[in-house]
């Protein structure tokens, strides 16, 4: 066998091993991409899991005190209030007593109050329109605030998940809207648009940014951003705050959510 | 260029010091086969068989010794990374067959001559054993940066070296009949990889020493 051969094969092998070796370092480079890859999408999926669990059982409490604050509290005070009032029958109504009815009264609605609002017993048996129509009432009696709603009748049927969840982000936004926004006015839209439902508030107070949204999110305390922004995670919705085209109010929010077919109720 | 293949050969000789050194708290199969290298190197070497008349009387059945030693110990750590309990078994088996084969094919001529194509395929079996090792590395991928991994490091250097070994052992008489300073150059080349060997081991003990390599090359014998 020739030199130049012997020579050359022998170059030839030890070229295609080294090369072979650097493919090598390539394929496991991609592979520890990929396997760091796949466990961020593992722990995203757990993290959402873990904050739809949380919210489930933060709802599950809700119901329990609800359901405690009306029938074991509301009831009781109802007993007191019908005892009270036949006290005040037989032995007449002294201002003492009547002052007490009126205490009782109060407190009687108080309780019924916040049992709805822990649970909104409209939202299951007649949807989430019917159920912010009602929370809507409720603000209009304190005063504060005027809440109209506005184009609900196309609202499609969505997972009653995600409507306990939308209902809960209206609260909230109306809330915050009431305690730092300053507004007087809030109109509600609810429709169908681009296959998406979508909630649209507008109002008359200082309102908030995409920017300043994500910004006070990451604050310390604002807890009430940070459950509104689980609820959208669980909901897969989206929240943003374009300008309205009505020149009568200064801010909005939009809540959009994809449409999914209503579960089949029992 | 004979003043660059003594160089070498004087590398090849001390290369095996600073993996001696960095494992000597470790030890392990590869600190002994790095006691192995150096020792096969140093009484191997010109001036020593020069100096020791009775050592370049038995040069050949020294060389013949080490090339079991390093069969021996690095195909039984080769062997020890492979996940497979069936593999091992089949390995072992292969070791021991070839490591029974050389020794009958060298009968009483074991300390007077050399058999190189018997050794190619010990060197063979060592080279499969490391594209093994490193299937395995591929599919665990335990570490992030591969350059820190002691099982590739190992496999794909010896890889190397394995494979330059049976090309040299194959073709060394045809090497020889060429010229003497062919010869030479080519011989001069497996020292380069000899040395690149001794120094990974060397790197592989100086990584073990950090807490979260997991242990490599330490195993007790």
């Amino acid at each position: 066998m020739s030199l130049t051969f012997l020579v050359s094969f022998a170059a030839i092998t030890m070229l295609v091993l080294a090369v072979g070796l650097v493919f090598f370092v390539f394929a496991y480079q991609r592979r520890v991409i990929n396997h760091h890859q796949q466990l961020k999408d593992f722990n995203h999926k757990k993290q959402e899991e873990l904050i739809q669990a949380s919210i489930r059982s933060e709802e599950e409490e809700r119901m329990r005190i609800a359901s405690e604050l009306h029938d074991d509290v509301g009831a009781t005070l109802s007993s007191i209030r019908l005892m009270l009032h036949q006290v005040a029958r037989s032995e007449g109504a002294g201002s003492a007593v009547l002052q007490v009815q009126s205490l009782l009264d109060e407190s009687i609605q108080k309780v019924r109050n916040l049992s709805h609002q822990l649970q909104p017993g409209t939202l299951h048996y007649l949807g989430i329109v019917k159920s912010i129509q009602s929370l809507a009432e409720t603000l209009n009696k304190t005063g504060q605030i005027t809440v109209r709603i506005e184009d609900s009748a196309k609202w499609p049927g969505i997972h009653s998940e995600s409507e306990l969840a939308l209902y809960r982000i209206v609260q909230e936004l109306l809330n915050n809207i009431i305690k730092h926004a300053g507004a007087r006015q809030v109109v509600i839209q609810m429709f169908q648009s681009n296959g998406k439902a979508q909630i649209r508030l507008m109002h008359d107070g200082d309102g908030l940014t995409d920017i300043s949204y994500h910004e006070l999110l990451f604050k310390k305390g604002a807890i009430g951003l940070k459950n509104i922004e689980n609820r959208l995670k669980s909901s897969h919705a989206t929240i943003s705050f374009p300008k309205p085209n009505d020149p009568s109010f200064s801010a909005g929010i939009l809540l959009c959510l994809p449409i999914t077919e209503p579960e089949e109720e029992s | 260029m004979n003043w660059y293949i003594e160089i070498v050969k004087k590398l090849s000789i001390i290369s095996a010091l600073p993996a001696i050194w960095l494992g000597r708290k470790q030890r392990g199969y590869l600190w002994y086969y790095a006691w192995a290298s150096f020792l096969a190197d140093l009484l191997l070497s010109e001036n020593i068989c020069n100096l020791f008349p009775f050592i370049n009387r038995i040069v050949c059945g020294l060389a013949n010794l080490f090339f079991l030693c390093q069969l021996t110990i690095l195909s039984l750590y080769l062997i020890s990374q492979l996940s497979s309990v069936k593999l091992k078994g089949v390995a072992k088996t292969i070791l021991f067959a070839l490591v029974a084969l050389f020794l009958a094919s060298a009968g009483s001529d074991f300390l007077s001559k050399i058999f190189w194509k018997e050794q190619v395929f010990g060197h063979f079996f060592m080279m499969i054993l490391c594209v093994l090792v490193l299937f395995k590395v591929i599919q665990n991928i335990e570490h992030q940066k591969i350059e820190k991994s002691p099982a590739f490091l190992f496999a794909a250097c010896f890889l190397l070296f394995e494979a330059y070994s049976v090309l040299l052992f194959l073709f060394t008489d045809q090497f020889a009949k060429v010229s003497p300073s062919v010869a030479q150059n080519v011989w001069s080349v497996h020292n380069l990889l000899n040395i690149m060997t001794n120094l990974v081991i060397a790197r592989i003990f100086y990584l073990q020493r950090s807490a979260d390599i997991p242990p490599f090359g330490s195993d007790k014998l």
